[in-house]
């Protein structure tokens, strides 16, 4: 399903270069629910907008969903992010403009479905979510937890590969917080792969295995 | 994506910075309301002089004496009775001719003096300028022929000197300085209510018509100064008044002596001064709509600036360069736009006033809404691509990062 070798990832700033990533190498299957670890500039980040397709890596291969998408431009890897990845964000990244509805639409605009498709397959993305009653409702007319439960709808809407979730309980209380990981794990006895990027391990044990990274290296790897 | 949705999100970022938006477009506004102003008065203005010379005579040219002080007229160039009988004589090209002779004369009525404007003219004057009777007749062959002293004066010098335009039979004293005469006024016309008549007409004196023999007589000149002439229909009114003046001054071997004046060539002078006013305000026009461009610039760099997380948010989720690129650009092309119509309504509502004041007639220059519409595009495309394209180069990862 995923599968990632020799990642590497270098910033050049002027005369100074910095490795983010070295030498890493993983495989995610089908249906897990993996957490990424590690302390800030362990590299996580990083790691995150390559596997989210964001962003391309300086060596080494991805493999997403049998394509080698370490070779693509930018307007294919937009397909990809488009198709086969559904990104929740720690700041949510709602359009504040647009109603919880439309937000859940975009990814279908994008990918070209036609309006009544896909106003029907944001309202199941919606229920799925449990929120069915606040379809028309912008995010400012949201709590924390629900504006995070229509990114999570969002990214489910296209029906990727993979859901990555960049420290997604971060912006949220406790209880809100674990609302959400009961959606993520609900979802993933559903069968959708999901990769978790948190640096709290009360977060990560809702996750079935654990990488974790420290100075952009892969330590440790459990299950 | 596709453009109704494309249209409709650019409404909705223009709608959401309404002030903003409105302020941006007023170079536009200002820029094209200015030429549909000037535009709809030059057709105002054209439209009246066209209406004012349908009654004064569409196909018609006057021949008059060119009055150049270096270079006079003198006896023999004087346009002749025989002319006047030659020029009648050409039959499919001249449909009526009169000979006039046109003076400021002393009128006494009701024991006042009244200066009037007395034109000598013959019966056929009616087939050439639409002078309508209120009273009476006009002057007639008979009249012509034996001389009759009689008088047709225009309804307003009738109501100034009599008070009222039940005047037929009353006889008034008329001297030129040269010699009286007693006449019998025999009809009123009506007068001409158009502002423009005074622009067009010789003058907007007090005015009155004589037979041309009577004219002659009073003011003591066998000379006719000047013809008007009915051309027919189907030939180029100037082409055949430089036919006729081409044979006046060959029949009198004097070159350069008359002067014509015909619908035609009044046309192209004032054409001539509203084309001048026109390029000068389309010129004013063009530098407001470069203002206005550079602002829709500015402010759409503005607005991808502030829009940098909201574009990175659309990049993550699957749009491609060309969907940001497009999305900005019909912004900045429907500001524009929305600039353009509203100059055009306000250009419109500003020019009907005006031509509605000036009793002009009103009409919108399909042209010139056709060329602003297409313009405001021009400036939405022009200015917007730079703007568009650094929003549609954005790396995803700094944009989704951007505070």
């Amino acid at each position: 399903m995923l599968y990632v070798e020799n990642l590497n990832k270098v910033y050049k700033t002027g005369t100074v270069s910095v490795t983010a990533l070295e030498e890493v190498s993983f495989e995610i299957k089908k249906g897990e629910f993996v957490a990424i670890m590690g302390p800030s500039g362990s590299g996580k980040s990083t790691l995150m907008n390559i596997l989210g397709c964001l962003d391309r890596p300086s060596g080494g291969r991805y493999i997403l969903d049998g394509v080698d998408v370490s070779v693509l431009n930018d307007n294919e890897l937009a397909e990809i992010r488009n198709k086969k990845i559904g990104f929740v964000f720690q700041a949510f990244n709602l359009l504040s403009r647009t109603t919880a509805l439309k937000n859940v639409e975009m990814p279908m605009m994008y990918a070209g479905l036609p309006m009544r498709e896909r106003r029907e397959r944001a309202i199941d993305a919606l229920r799925r979510v449990g929120l069915e009653d606040r379809l028309e409702h912008k995010p400012n007319e949201l709590s924390g937890g629900q504006k995070q439960r229509v990114a999570i709808a969002r990214a489910l809407v296209n029906n990727p590969a993979i859901i990555l979730a960049d420290e997604p309980t971060g912006n949220l209380d406790t209880a809100s917080g674990e609302e959400i990981m009961k959606i993520f794990e609900q979802l993933n006895r559903e069968g959708v792969t999901i990769i978790l990027v948190t640096h709290e391990s009360d977060i990560a044990r809702h996750a079935k295995r654990t990488l974790v990274f420290r100075d952009g290296r892969l330590i440790s790897d459990v299950s | 994506m596709n453009i109704f949705e494309t249209v409709i999100v650019s409404f909705s970022s223009i709608w959401a910075n309404k002030m903003r938006s409105f302020l941006t477009m007023l170079g536009i506004i200002i820029g094209i309301s200015s030429v549909m102003i000037i535009t709809t008065l030059g057709l105002g203005v054209q439209g009246d002089i066209k209406s004012e010379f349908s009654r004064y005579g569409l196909n018609r040219a006057d021949i008059s004496m060119k009055w150049d002080p270096k270079n006079p007229p003198v006896y023999r160039d004087y346009i002749t009775y025989d002319d006047v009988e030659t020029i009648a004589g050409m039959q499919g090209q001249v449909e009526a001719i009169s000979p006039r002779i046109s003076r400021y004369v002393t009128v006494k009525g009701n024991n006042k003096n009244y200066s009037i404007l007395l034109n000598g003219v013959t019966p056929d004057f009616l087939k050439i300028e639409k002078v309508e009777l209120l009273k009476g007749r006009f002057v007639s062959d008979q009249d012509e022929k034996a001389k009759r002293n009689v008088l047709v004066l225009d309804e307003k010098t009738a109501r100034e000197i009599f008070g009222t335009v039940d005047c037929l039979g009353e006889t008034m004293t008329v001297s030129s300085g040269f010699r009286s005469l007693e006449l019998m006024i025999i009809g009123i016309t009506k007068v001409s209510d158009s502002t423009m008549a005074k622009m067009f007409d010789e003058t907007n004196d007090k005015k009155g018509y004589t037979p041309v023999s009577i004219m002659r007589t009073i003011t003591y000149n066998p000379n006719l100064e000047r013809i008007s002439v009915a051309i027919d229909q189907s030939f180029h009114v100037k082409t055949i008044g430089d036919m006729l003046i081409g044979f006046l001054e060959r029949k009198h071997k004097a070159p350069d002596k008359y002067r014509l004046f015909d619908y035609n060539s009044n046309m192209d002078e004032v054409t001539n001064v509203f084309g001048i006013v026109t390029k000068i305000v389309s010129g004013i026009a063009a530098i407001s709509l470069v203002v206005g461009g550079i602002g829709i610039m500015n402010i759409m760099l503005v607005s991808v600036t502030e829009r940098t997380r909201e574009i990175g948010i659309r990049k993550a989720l699957g749009a491609k360069r060309k969907s940001i690129l497009y999305q900005f650009l019909c912004e900045s092309v429907i500001l524009s736009l929305i600039g353009g119509i509203l100059g055009l309504l306000l250009g419109s509502t500003v020019g009907f006033t005006v031509v509605r004041l000036l009793k002009l007639p009103f009409v919108i220059s399909i042209g010139a809404t056709a060329v602003s519409v297409v313009v405001t595009i021009g400036i939405g495309v022009v200015f917007g691509v730079y703007p568009a394209s650094q929003a549609s180069k954005l790396d995803p990862v700094e944009a989704l990062r951007y505070e």
